[in-house]
């Protein structure tokens, strides 16, 4: 008796459990994650504390979480960190605008023509594997030690992923989205405009941000190999370990990661939720 | 004369026949539904009169502009149901206050005045088939092409867009193109029937229906004669395709086969 109510009362909770889960779960679940996530970092911040004001190490190995903060304040105080905060970024947008602009041509160009994909589109592929840092003694022999060669190093690390994410956008496209918009006179530059590019916009999306991270790691690669330019954050970096100065290359390190997160999250994160929900695109 | 079909065949790339010296002049305002088999080629047919599709061998001419409802409703999952449905207005150039206030009218139609502002993607099936009729119907065609517009939904609402058809071919005199499963329907909505065989699809019969209207299926006699004549004919063709499908099984399985394709042919 007691067993069949049990179990009656089991299948009763999974019926009920999907239509009053989803909003509700998903918040607790948020939640859950961050506060864990939090301790985890307060805690792993705690221990290098600890270790750091305990000398287990040399200073110059583990600098504390003060001598970073300090170096931060300094840096932010000599009027040093900023504008190279702002050089850095200023160099990646530029790059990333322009690896934008080809790359979703050239993706447009390959998903729309047969003998360009089969010869281009090969490479693309092949060519998307090469670390773009590879670039950079090409570029260098090419246009010098200048802005020009890490622009270059920057435009070839994202451009495949915008041209791949827009290629892959318009095959997958539904061929019935397609034949509909016809039968309902969209041709030529209408068909564009009001149906293969919005079709494609979250694929193009996904796309964007994946060549965002590429330039950015692209230009700090080509920043600590190019340190007589205008100084970035990759520059800090490189002198940091000239100095010897753990506690600069940390904070720098720090910086770094926090810009290109906060460009993923602040930029990328809420469009691509945005256009999830009203595409109805699962997942995103 | 609208649609002139001429002996139309389509090979797909694959190798398959679709269709195989299809002849079909449709006249002006009439309301034609085709029937057959499921994969018989209706869907190809109609893609062709459609413009969509090029026959690979034979002609076919349509007059007049075209309106298609496919059998998926095919929306744009960007734009909410009003902007799917004023899509074709927006591609003639219409002025946004006009497309708005008759992609709005043709919502009303499929009684979906309320959902104008939602995006496909929070529809049902049967809401969203209603979208793709409302966005075929407002640009006033003068040949509408509907893949089974009605078949995802339930027994009222088909029933009530049946009439909504009607009144609308009866009041434009628009041509129609109705592809559908059920026998049914074809006799309650159509001026004449195209039955196509198994695929290769070819036409196996060619019936002009003139009971008056409102049509009652179960009690007008000419309805009935040409019910039990379409029913028989679709049995045979099943029959002969499960045969050909079943070769030397066939003795053995006739019974259930020739059951399950008599049920087939009352309403395919
Ligand atoms: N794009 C395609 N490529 C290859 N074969 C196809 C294609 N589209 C349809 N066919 C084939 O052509 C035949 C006819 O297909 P079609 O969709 O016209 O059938 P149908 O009569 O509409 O069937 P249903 O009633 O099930 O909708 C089928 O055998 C199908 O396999
Ligand atoms: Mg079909």
């Amino acid at each position: 008796m007691i067993a069949a109510e049990t179990s009656a009362g089991k299948r009763l909770q999974r019926n009920a459990a999907p239509v009053a889960a989803p909003s509700h779960v998903a918040g607790r679940n948020g939640l859950r994650q961050f506060a864990l996530q939090a301790v985890f970092y307060a805690l792993l911040f705690a221990a290098w504390w600890i270790v750091a004001e305990r000398g287990i190490f040399p200073a110059y190995l583990l600098p504390s979480p003060k001598d970073v903060g300090e170096y931060l304040q300094t840096s932010v105080a000599e009027e040093r960190l900023l504008p190279a905060i702002g050089t850095s970024t200023l160099r990646g947008a530029i790059g990333y605008v322009v690896a934008l602009v080809v790359g979703t041509v050239l993706g447009l160009a390959l998903a729309r023509i047969r003998l360009l994909d089969d010869t281009v589109g090969g490479a693309v592929v092949g060519l998307q594997s090469l670390p773009s840092i590879c670039w950079f003694p090409l570029a260098l022999i090419w246009f010098g030690l200048n802005e020009k060669a890490v622009q270059f190093v920057v435009i070839m690390g994202a451009v495949f992923a915008v041209t791949l994410a827009v290629r892959s956008g318009v095959r997958n496209l539904p061929p019935l989205t397609l034949r509909a918009a016809q039968s309902l006179g969209a041709t030529g530059i209408n068909l564009w405009i009001h149906v293969l590019l919005p079709a494609i916009l979250p694929a193009f999306l996904s796309g964007m941000r994946q060549g965002w991270a590429f330039a950015w790691r692209s230009l700090m690669a080509a920043e600590l190999l190019s340190q007589s330019l205008k100084e970035g954050v990759g520059h800090l970096l490189a002198t940091g370990r000239d100095l010897n100065d753990m506690a600069m290359v940390l904070g720098v390190i720090a910086v770094i990661l926090f810009l290109g997160i906060a460009v993923d999250r602040i930029v990328f994160a809420p469009l691509e939720k945005i256009v999830a929900s009203r595409w109805g695109v699962e997942g995103a | 004369m609208p649609i002139v079909v001429q002996n139309v065949g389509r090979v797909y790339p694959t190798g398959t026949v679709a269709i195989e010296n299809i002849s079909l002049t449709i006249n002006d305002g009439q309301f034609v539904s085709l029937i057959g088999p499921s994969g018989c080629g209706k869907s190809t047919l109609l893609s062709m009169m459609a413009g969509l599709d090029a026959p690979t061998s034979g002609n076919l001419a349509v007059s007049g502009r075209v309106g298609v409802v496919f059998q998926e409703p095919a929306l744009f999952a960007w734009r909410t149901v009003r902007d799917n449905v004023s899509f074709g207005l927006q591609m003639q150039g219409v002025g946004k206050e006009e497309r708005n206030a008759r992609a709005e009218a043709a919502l009303k139609m499929v009684h979906l005045s309320n959902f104008a502002r939602s995006y496909p993607h929070e529809l049902s099936g049967g809401m969203r088939q209603r979208t793709a009729i409302a966005r075929a119907l407002v640009t006033d065609p003068d040949v509408l092409l509907m893949d089974e517009p009605f078949g995802a939904l339930d027994a009222q609402t088909r029933s009530l867009l049946q009439s909504e058809l009607l009144r609308v071919w009866e009041q434009t005199g628009k041509t129609v193109v109705f592809v559908t499963h059920g026998l049914d329907e074809a006799l309650t909505l159509s001026t004449r029937i195209v039955l196509m065989s198994a695929r290769p699809g070819r036409v196996l019969a060619d019936l002009a229906i003139d009971a008056p209207r409102p049509r009652d299926t179960q009690t007008d006699p000419s309805l009935r004669a040409a019910y039990e004549t379409l029913r028989e004919l679709l049995t045979k063709e099943v029959e002969s395709v499960a045969r050909a499908e079943h070769d030397r099984d066939w003795e053995g399985m006739s019974k259930p086969v020739a059951t399950a394709a008599e049920q087939f042919g009352a309403d395919i």
